[in-house]
């Protein structure tokens, strides 16, 4: 099948440009190895400490401080998973005009940014692995077992690839609006709210609770943490839903690139 | 014959008055705000996003305050002043300052930074002090009320009430000197997300106060990178005037920072490689 395998290596060549672009600077690739570790213990660590001392130890809302230590630490992983993949250079692409290279070219828009999100998925797989030695090691988590981390993974990626869609149809926005990144720090401040990444949902009142989870957001960081925990009820339940929000945003991304493409004179907007 | 090599005869704004410092900036909010008033839908969505960022905000912290326990120094009502005090400070700094560190990437990576560094001003000036967020003034309303509600609720005196005001413009110069020192290593690192993920991290940790740390974690973020000197030695003086050695403690780094920023500035210029050449 040449048309397939040409395809696959403009796939694998652009995702090998954009893991070039991700670790040229050497500094900001440490300070993002070793950053998130670090602020884990010094924030995240000592707060709940803290909190749990004042309590009296026990548990909260069925969370004993290990546990509770385990969400966090699973939540900054799949967070550093889903997290980086951002809209800018998209939207900037079109609206100074950029994107009129890619109608021409044999290797589109959305195959050139998705491209780009699976190398910035496998830098963070890497990025994530030297993470979650120093936590371990450090003693701050429980080790984590082989079926957790697969499963955990596959819902990391799952939340990753809906987090890019939204951050694509954020950046599509560009088409009509002059400034998306406040779209996009909209989304952000909500989707951590709701995510369960401040707090674990189990804390939120229980009308919110449930509703929530029809939504999109816990995928991005409760489902993955509690897949690594090996603590989803109902997995299958859960990657339905997932799945729908992924067709789904994908159908509207493809629906406002084609809206999109009407307007657009290829002067910039 | 070769050349010596020697530093770059640049201004640094040493013969320029403080007069022509305050015109310049007079030009910078001018300049800013026609920029800000040419996207006006830019207003609605930046009310709309704070508003937004305030509500999650004050539902984290009182989720949290649910499960903690009585034996803090603070009641809930002077934790929740603490919050509102934050937000009053975030609004003061993304007004004045904020939007410079993200500007100040462009200008290392792009060699916009040459020009700055060829003016007769002093280049911090006009790195850190020209861009000021118009489109956000609006947002100084819900800042204000929720202080004022969560002031009334914890009794605050008169004086205290006086006290706040200059304490948030403290705070935020305070910040916006550690955060220009921090950004001003991107003139190092050339490329700003680790840099501004070290500040992130350090307004994070600042969201708490200090007795929320323990330990090593507590001294460290004190003594020598001070985001618990961020907001809490305010609150702490306001509510005992008793207590205030970290606000003393603040005041002195201040100076500290101020001279280490104009020592790491001058370093960091001579290493520069501009982009445009």
């Amino acid at each position: 099948m040449p048309g397939l395998n040409s395809n696959l290596a403009k796939w694998w060549a652009t995702i090998k440009v954009a893991m070039v672009n991700l670790t040229t600077y050497r500094m900001n690739f440490v300070l993002q190895i070793l950053g998130p570790a670090f602020f884990f213990y010094f924030i995240k660590y000592n707060l709940w400490r803290t909190v749990y001392e004042g309590h009296g130890g026990g548990s909260l809302s069925g969370y004993t401080f290990q546990g509770m230590m385990d969400y966090h630490a699973w939540i900054l992983v799949s967070g550093m998973l889903y997290k980086g993949s951002s809209s800018n250079n998209l939207s900037e692409d079109i609206r100074m005009g950029r994107i009129s290279t890619y109608l021409i070219y044999p290797f589109n828009f959305w195959e050139f940014h998705t491209s780009s999100f699976l190398a910035f998925e496998l830098v963070q797989i890497f990025i994530c692995s030297i993470t979650l030695v120093f936590l371990v090691f450090f003693g701050l988590i429980s080790t984590p077992s082989i079926p957790g981390l697969m499963l955990g993974l596959g819902f990391s990626f799952l939340g990753g690839l809906l987090w890019y869609l939204f951050q694509y149809a954020a950046g599509l926005l560009a088409f009509w609006l002059e400034e998306t990144w406040m779209i996009r720090v909209l989304f952000e401040l909500i989707a951590q709210f709701m995510s369960g990444g401040v707090v674990p949902l189990e804390m939120y009142p229980a009308w919110l609770k449930s509703s929530l989870h029809l939504t999109p957001f816990p995928y991005l960081t409760y489902y993955p943490a509690k897949a690594f925990m090996l603590q989803i009820e109902d997995p299958l339940r859960a990657l339905g839903i997932v799945a729908f929000w992924i067709v789904a945003l994908f159908g509207l991304n493809q629906w406002l690139w084609r809206r999109g493409m009407r307007l657009y004179t290829g002067a910039g907007m | 014959m070769a050349l010596e090599a020697r530093d770059a005869p640049l201004h640094w704004g040493r013969h320029v008055s403080f007069s022509h410092y305050a015109r310049t900036y007079a030009e910078f909010i001018k300049v800013n705000a026609a920029k800000a008033l040419g996207f006006r839908a830019n207003f609605i969505l930046m009310f709309l996003l704070d508003i937004v960022f305030y509500a999650t905000n004050i539902w984290t912290y009182e989720l949290v305050m649910q499960n903690l326990g009585t034996n803090l120094p603070w009641t809930k009502e002077q934790f929740m002043l603490y919050v509102a005090f934050i937000m009053l400070v975030d609004w003061i700094h993304t007004f004045f300052v904020g939007s410079a560190f993200w500007q100040f990437t462009g200008m290392v990576r792009q060699g916009q930074l040459d020009y700055v560094l060829l003016r007769p001003l002093h280049p911090l000036f006009t790195c850190f002090l020209s861009f000021v967020r118009f489109d956000c003034i609006l947002n100084i309303i819900p800042a204000t009320a929720i202080i004022i509600y969560y002031g009334s609720k914890a009794h605050l005196t008169w004086e205290q009430w006086a006290l706040l005001p200059l304490f948030s413009i403290l705070s935020s110069l305070f910040i916006a000197l550690i955060d220009s020192t921090i950004t001003t290593m991107i003139m190092w690192t050339q490329e700003g997300i680790g840099i501004h993920f070290i500040r992130f991290q350090m307004n994070h940790f600042a969201r708490w106060p200090d007795f929320m740390y323990r330990g090593l974690p507590r001294k460290i973020f004190t003594y020598i990178v001070p985001a618990c000197l961020y907001f809490t030695p305010y609150l702490r003086f306001l509510f005992d005037y008793n207590d205030w050695y970290l606000l003393a403690l603040s005041f002195g780094l201040c100076g500290v920072w101020l001279a280490g920023l104009f020592k790491l500035w001058s370093l960091s210029v001579r290493q520069y490689e501009s982009a445009s050449s």
